[in-house]
């Protein structure tokens, strides 16, 4: 981005809910894979007794549905370990 | 991990990777369940419209053949085969027939019907008893070498099993058999 040029409303927001910090990113990618395969184990046992197949799938699409709107836009709770950027320095070097 | 659609990305193909490996063990351990023959079955009450029948083409070719609609009722039990792994059935009515003089076997399917598994285990019982009372054939019986008169025919009933999960199978639940009568009527 040039200096002199700002973004608009949904760009800017399309920044906001990009950006992760690199602890978060590592937490997120572990925690999602424990999760749904918690789910869909637990849920495949349950569905296997009850003899309906219909309760393993829902609840797995819903936990991932759950895993996404949590984990995937950067929340603030995603933001709190940044690291130390340096000054923008943006005048050119003689 | 590092933007919005990467970890967008990552969580929807995962989650369809379990659901792939889940269906998988759906169709493995249906096995476990019971599998067992269904009972079935049927009694010919008429045999209807046994006529010669001719038809003359548009260019003038004539042709000739034995047509008999029959009527019949059927009692069958699926009971033992719904599992969860199972979507549908598909129930046929197979007649066959040797014929007298050539030696020629005919197959000709005179009545089918889907019947669907609901979900919830409770209506398995219900769903699963089939009663036809009179029930009409929908398709007739033709012969085109004439041989119908006082032969000896065979209904099978046949039903196929379509899983969700799997291979689809046919099974052959029974033979009924029935002599068709003298004359035309």
């Amino acid at each position: 981005m040039a200096e002199g040029q700002s973004d608009t409303f949904w760009k800017s927001l399309y920044i906001y809910f990009n950006e992760m910090d690199f602890e978060s990113q590592l937490f997120v990618k572990r925690i999602y894979k424990i999760v749904i395969l918690t789910v869909a184990i637990i849920s495949f046992i349950i569905a296997f007794f009850l003899e309906r197949f219909s309760v393993c799938v829902y609840s797995t699409i819903g936990a991932s549905v759950l895993c996404i709107l949590v984990l995937a836009p950067a929340w603030p709770m995603w933001k709190k370990n940044q690291p130390n950027w340096q000054q923008a320095n943006w005048q050119k070097q003689k | 991990m590092y933007s919005i659609t990467a970890r967008f990305n990552q969580i929807v193909f995962f989650t369809s990777w379990t659901l792939v490996v889940l269906s998988l063990l759906n169709q493995g351990t249906a096995y476990f369940f019971k599998t067992g023959k269904p009972t079935v079955d049927l009694k010919i009450l008429s045999a209807d419209k046994f006529h010669h029948y001719k038809a003359t083409y548009y260019n003038g070719g004539v042709t000739d053949w034995d047509q008999v609609t029959f009527k019949f009722s059927l009692e069958a039990d699926f009971e033992p085969v719904y599992n969860w792994n199972l979507k549908q059935l598909f129930l046929y009515v197979n007649v066959h027939h040797e014929h007298q003089e050539n030696g020629f076997q005919s197959n000709c399917v005179i009545y089918d019907k889907i019947i669907s598994r609901p979900d919830d285990p409770s209506l398995w019982s219900d769903s699963s008893k089939l009663v036809l009372k009179n029930q009409r054939a929908e398709y007739p019986l033709k012969d085109i070498h004439k041989q119908l008169r006082n032969a000896t025919v065979n209904f099978e009933v046949w039903i196929e099993v379509m899983p969700y999960v799997g291979y689809i199978r046919r099974e052959k639940l029974g033979d009924f058999q029935y002599k068709m009568p003298q004359q035309y009527n």
